[in-house]
């Protein structure tokens, strides 16, 4: 609409006269120009503000009429659809890394160290062979037990002996430089010393190696002894995983009619669901003469409220994303999922139209509307059904908005699939959507 | 002089942008409802990430000084 229609409104709706109008929207104008001449900035209150920069007129939209005006996607975050790392995949190959070096070093330490130490045959057979038997076990956690108290110990022995070996070294060579013409005794103390420092070189390098080798040895026993607490913790989550779709999921989805059904049989599916009406229409909403225009905007008032419903924005950053997320537990399993043995054969895993597979909910779907009234909800889920998508509608729980119902269709493998069904989709549909995980 | 007086003028200004209308101040600028689409992007660990769809408003300042 131009000027011209405005003041065509004005009169309309203020019944003045043209000149009046006229003259009203003349004298908003002249006082726009004057505040920006005068501060720099012009006030729209309940729209926005003209910010003058140099030369250049800039517009900055009111926080709260930016919510009206985006009220369909009104706490809507960014999601990450894909997260190819795992940091976690990567400690096996160290481990797996300071396994070789420990077999390494364990292979060479018995030829080396047979000879120095009487102590080390039941201390060898655990680093050759590990603990393959509970007598092992049994000696291995023994040792380990003295060798982490030792550990410093026998590292910093081992580094004395090299402290040592290198003063004997240094101590060893200016004798015989120096000495060049001594007695005949000499020499042979000389030659002896030579021997017994070639001695304590590969007792000591011997020393070290099994030294070395143990404490890694130590190391690797201690990481197995892990593995039991965390086969337990995974057996405790599958069973609380397990538990929760017997008790809670699995009668909702068994009888999704139940859903519309009364208030009473609801109280037996889903606790709390008796607030519903009550979180009904929980938006303010926008302004509209038109009758049609404003009952659309009140079905599309609550438009996909449901995911992560937050108000702050965007720049809130990562820290609203993740406090939102802790804030709104989302029931994200489709209500009306058919059973494998239900579904007509020949239909494919995933797809826009057919029936819902229960197989297929580790995917994509497109989501249509989130509505506060679970009666629409239902009533739009039959709409897409009989028009023959696949239908989902799953509950999710806000904790500003309280219940609200997902209607989406389509069961997608990857976001480009669902990108690609877009295309199929009529343009009343495919203008406004939200691709989310089922 | 008060925004007051002009109040009448901006809540119809609000009304038609909200209805999706694209208004147009002669000697002024123009007020244009826009959507933006869910748009996908990589962030910096890699990870492929949805920004979801958004409705907003742009103005367009008036420097031909006419009326569209």
């Amino acid at each position: 609409m131009n000027s011209n229609d405005l003041i065509a409104l004005l009169v309309q709706k203020l019944s003045i006269d043209e000149e009046q109008a006229e003259g009203m929207v003349s004298e908003w104008i002249q006082h726009l120009g004057a505040e920006l001449s005068t501060n720099g900035q012009a006030d729209i209150p309940g729209i926005g503000s003209l910010i003058l920069e140099g030369s250049k007129l800039h517009f900055e939209l009111d926080p709260g009429f930016a919510m009206e005006v985006n009220y369909k996607y009104l706490g809507m975050k960014p999601i990450v659809i894909s997260d190819d790392i795992n940091i976690g995949l990567k400690e096996p190959e160290v481990e797996d890394a300071i396994d070789d070096e420990v077999e390494e070093d364990s292979v060479l330490a018995p030829s080396d160290t047979v000879e120095m130490d009487e102590v080390l045959p039941s201390e060898e057979v655990i680093a050759d062979e590990g603990a393959s038997d509970d007598e092992e076990v049994a000696e291995t956690e023994d040792v380990s037990e003295g060798t982490e108290s030792e550990e410093l110990t026998v590292t910093e022995e081992a580094e004395e002996i090299q402290e040592e070996e290198v003063q004997a070294d240094e101590d060893f060579e200016p004798e015989g430089e120096e000495d060049e013409e001594p007695d005949e005794a000499e020499p042979e103390q000389s030659e002896e010393s030579e021997e017994e420092t070639e001695e304590l070189d590969e007792a000591t390098k011997a020393r070290i190696a099994r030294r070395t080798a143990e404490l890694r040895s130590t190391r690797k026993e201690k990481k197995s002894n892990n593995i039991p607490l965390w086969v337990g913790l995974g057996v405790i989550l599958i069973a609380a995983i397990v538990a929760g779709w017997q008790f809670y999921l699995q009668p909702v989805m068994q009888n999704p009619a139940s859903l519309v059904g009364s208030s009473e049989e609801l109280n037996t599916v889903i606790p709390g669901v008796d607030s519903l009406q009550s979180a009904d229409q929980p938006v303010s909403q926008p302004i509209s003469e038109d009758n049609q225009q404003v009952d659309q905007q009140e079905e599309a008032l609550s438009h996909n409220l449901a995911s992560e419903v937050q108000e702050s924005p965007a720049p809130a950053a990562e820290e609203a994303v993740v406090s939102s997320n802790k804030k709104d537990s989302v029931v994200s399993a489709p209500l009306n999922a058919t059973s494998p043995n239900n579904i007509p054969p020949g239909q494919l895993k995933y797809g826009l139209t057919g029936v819902v597979n229960s197989q297929a909910n580790d995917g994509y779907t497109l989501v249509l509307f989130s509505l506060s009234n679970r009666q629409s909800a239902m009533e739009k889920y039959q709409l897409y059904r009989d028009q023959g998508y696949r239908s989902l509608v799953s509950p999710v729980t806000s904790e500003r908005y309280g219940l609200m119902w997902r209607v989406s269709i389509g069961q997608f493998a990857t976001v480009n699939e669902a990108l690609s069904a877009v295309e199929e989709l009529p343009t009343e549909l495919a203008k406004d959507y939200f691709i989310t995980k089922i | 002089m008060s925004n007051e007086k002009f109040q009448d003028i901006i809540s119809l200004l609000k009304e038609q942008l909200l209805a999706g209308e694209h208004v147009s101040v002669k000697g002024l600028g123009s007020f244009k409802p826009v959507h933006q689409t869910q748009r996908f992007q990589t962030d910096e660990k890699g990870r492929s990430v949805a920004h979801p769809p958004e409705d907003t408003i742009e103005f367009i300042t008036d420097e031909t000084g006419g009326d569209s």
